[in-house]
């Protein structure tokens, strides 16, 4: 089948279940028509929303700025006419994913190894924190498809995250040098706790993230751990490419392998550019702290007090996704300051978040669920791959 | 009932040579096998031409392989067959082109035979290949 026909029957058939779930009429193209964002002006945001989170910061002047503006807006003139693979297409997604794929195949074709055919992606309609390949034995062509639901799931978390780290300048989030010198220990905000929670229990039950202000005193932090986390998924999904994953029947050694394939493929690209491994390091591990968290939050409002544990046959927790990864970027020859530096940086994010769940999160979590809370029906399949309730 | 459908069948945990034995053995011609690998799951999907007769068979075979519950959806250009563990074990959930649902517990051969001559007859559904 041509793969282009097989994302438009996906994405149709995404459509056609989010429109029952809505309970509308369960027309994908009405639905998708309903549903469907205006183009933004990536250049301007993007530009815009830099300038808000260095603000006090770079020192410019009005022709740097300027200068800036025109580099901003060069980049992504490239993907403005970005020709969707479908018209269900979001194109403000879509170009996101182009940018994000081009950047981590230009360091694939700085070493030779290029993806040949390179992937098709796509976005498909439900809230699921999902990313998929796609590869038919037939086509060869792999298509990823990254699930709507993902990219505000990641924007959540790394806006929690930043809220609860100190604050991060522009050069700090440059320089592993800047961040060996951090000072870890900080106070979140007392807020953190509430928003985290309610944040869970939005998408878990509802299937909609609630909404979060943004961490003033950190938004470099949460842009450039954002942009991390989201490079990161891609370039596990490209891993189980490149390792030729598709052609054998999935296992957990896949999937530890395509997060050590997909942290090197991140660490890669930014040491083209010339920012901080400590910085990927920490995005990597916020990732999968983030499902980590997001799996816990379903296992407890569906079992309540009861005992659960992960059974997947396919794939690990990803409490075992972070510490196998774990032991490998500890072992990597990179200087020491910067293994320190991403050491300060995942271990006070795991500390901070492991307290707030623990004592604030999990109760909470508890007493909803004794007051009727239940994950939506959109976690059903994960509860019933990934998890089992001990008797 | 004469023609062809054009089927997609979705499961994990299954053995993919199993699938496309028991598809070969119903003579499915152009077996297409597709493999997705997701955050958190993987699903095999196996794409085939089967008769309309031959479906019958498959979803009665497929409810007792697969232990769980079975979604018959004839909506796309596809009939998808999916399994669905959430649905209990022997259930078929029948999703006609037009979007009607039936759901049959521990389904009879004749019952299942009905419902798929609804499928073919049906103008908006999934076309069934007159004479392929």
């Amino acid at each position: 089948m041509v793969p282009r026909d097989r994302i438009l029957e996906l994405q149709e058939r995404g459509y056609r279940r989010l429109a029952e779930q809505l309970g509308w009429e369960p027309d994908p193209v009405a639905t998708h028509r309903r549903l469907a964002l205006p183009p933004t002006p990536l250049d301007v945001c993007a530009a815009e929303k830099f300038r808000e989170a260095v603000a006090g910061q770079a020192d410019l002047s009005p022709q740097q700025w300027h200068d800036f503006d025109q580099t901003v807006r060069a980049i992504f003139e490239r993907y403005t006419d970005s020709v969707m693979p479908t018209s269900y297409e979001d194109p403000n997604t879509y170009r996101l994913m182009s940018m994000m794929f081009d950047g981590l195949q230009n360091a694939l074709i700085c070493r030779g190894k290029a993806l040949v055919p390179p992937p098709l992606f796509a976005t498909l309609p439900s809230g699921d924190a999902n990313a998929r390949v796609v590869q038919s034995q037939k086509s060869r062509v792999p298509i990823i498809l990254f699930e709507q639901g993902l990219f505000p799931f990641l924007a959540g978390f790394a806006r929690i995250i930043s809220w609860a780290t100190p604050p991060l300048t522009l050069a700090q989030t440059l320089d592993d040098r800047a961040l060996y010198k951090l000072t870890t220990r900080y106070t979140m905000p007392f807020e953190t706790s509430s928003s985290l929670l309610e944040f869970l229990i939005s998408y878990v039950v509802n299937s909609a993230p609630a909404a979060l202000p943004a961490p003033g005193h950190n938004r470099v932090a949460e842009m450039s751990l954002l942009g991390g986390m989201q490079r990161f998924i891609m370039a596990h999904e490209l891993a189980h490419i490149r390792l030729g994953h598709l052609a054998s029947p999935p296992n957990q050694d896949h999937e530890f392998a395509a997060d050590v394939g997909g942290i090197e493929h991140l660490l890669m690209t930014l040491s083209d550019t010339g920012d901080s491994w400590a910085m990927g390091v920490w995005s990597v591990n916020a990732a999968l702290l983030a499902l980590h968290y997001l799996y816990n939050t379903i296992g407890i409002l569906e079992y309540g007090v009861r005992d659960f544990e992960w059974t997947s046959v396919t794939h690990p927790s990803p409490q075992m996704r972070r510490e196998y990864i774990r032991k490998w970027w500890t072992r990597e020859k990179v200087p020491c300051r910067a293994i320190v530096a991403a050491n300060k940086l995942c271990s006070m994010t795991q500390s901070q978040l492991k307290r707030l769940f623990d004592f604030i999160i999990r109760p909470c979590l508890l007493e909803a669920h004794n007051g009727g809370a239940r994950p939506s029906p959109l976690w059903k399949d994960s509860l019933t791959h990934c998890f089992t309730a001990r008797s | 009932m004469s023609g062809q459908l054009t089927i997609e069948l979705s499961f994990a945990d299954e053995p993919v040579a199993e699938m496309k034995a028991m598809l070969e053995k119903g003579r499915a011609s152009e077996i297409e096998i597709e493999d997705q690998r997701g955050v958190a799951g993987a699903l095999c999907v196996i794409i085939c031409i089967v008769a309309v007769e031959v479906l019958v068979d498959i979803v009665t075979k497929l409810l007792r392989l697969w232990r769980c519950g079975v979604i018959v959806d004839a909506r796309g250009p596809k009939v998808l067959v999916e399994k669905n563990c959430n649905l209990p074990l022997g259930t078929v959930w029948f999703i006609a082109p037009n979007g009607s649902k039936t759901i049959f517990d521990k389904p009879s051969e004749l019952q299942l035979d009905t419902l798929l001559k609804i499928l073919v007859s049906s103008g908006n559904g999934p076309s069934a290949r007159e004479g392929c």
